[in-house]
């Protein structure tokens, strides 16, 4: 038998829904997250991911709670923000950290920004989707994508004409 | 006597609506009005680059809410009160 796991080249590579089965499996998952546990401690590629987590906590404290921006927002679900947490350490470590805020619905939104005419946002709730829009010059773009653990190709293309 | 009342209330009744007007808004929004947007939550300003994001206009259940702010002083208008 052989296990497979599949390596994007992502953060993703040890998420849940990487397929697998039996001992071998076992024993390369358990590789794999030492492995990728020393990346997360080193500054070179941990930090980045760190920050977000960091903005990510910051907005659950600010936004948890109902009418948080005096216009009547609903608060950020936990479960928003574990699913934006899943969605951060799926990112690829070669991408800048993105900004992150809260949206009136309760959603969480990922913000990559160069200029205001180069910007792109992905926003995240309590269900497995993803919610994205982006301005790239003349061009733009909006759509909605299904997040199991992967982040869909036409998303992570946006980012990188945004932050490449 | 009571004609004399209605006409003297209907004076003052226009009287009060002149100066009222004079002070309320007119109903639609100028061209070139200023309009203002609070912003109450920290994450809605990005440090990094010192800019207000775009989630900070999202509308809430179809929505957005904004301030006519011209006729207030810039004190007022800056919440120093």
């Amino acid at each position: 038998m052989t296990a497979a796991i599949s390596l994007s080249g992502s953060g993703s590579l040890l998420t849940e829904g990487t397929p697998g089965v039996g001992s071998d499996y076992q024993r390369i998952r358990y590789l794999l997250q030492a492995t990728y546990q020393r990346w997360l401690d080193s500054v070179s590629l941990g930090k980045k991911l760190q920050d977000t987590y960091k903005q990510l906590y910051q907005v659950l404290e600010d936004c948890g709670r109902s009418d948080w921006d005096a216009y009547g927002a609903n608060p950020i679900l936990l479960e928003s923000y574990e699913n934006a947490k899943r969605f951060a350490l799926a990112l690829p470590f070669s991408f800048a950290s993105p900004e992150v805020s809260a949206e009136p619905d309760g959603e969480i939104t990922f913000e990559w920004y160069s200029n205001p005419r180069r910007v792109f946002s992905v926003s995240i709730g309590p269900h497995n989707e993803l919610t994205y829009a982006g301005l790239f010059g003349a061009s733009r773009t909006y759509g909605t994508e299904v997040f199991h653990d992967e982040i869909p190709e036409v998303i992570l293309s946006h980012i990188k004409r945004v932050v490449f | 006597m009571m004609k004399f009342l209605k006409s003297f209330f209907l004076t003052l009744k226009g009287w009060f609506s002149k100066v009222e007007s004079r002070h309320r808004p007119t109903v639609a929004v100028g061209e070139n009005e200023n309009l203002a947007r609070y912003i109450f939550s920290k994450s809605h300003f990005s440090r990094q680059s010192h800019r207000v994001k775009s989630e900070a206009y999202m509308p809430s259940r179809g929505q957005v809410s904004v301030f006519r702010i011209d006729e207030l002083t810039e004190s007022v208008d800056l919440g120093d009160w």
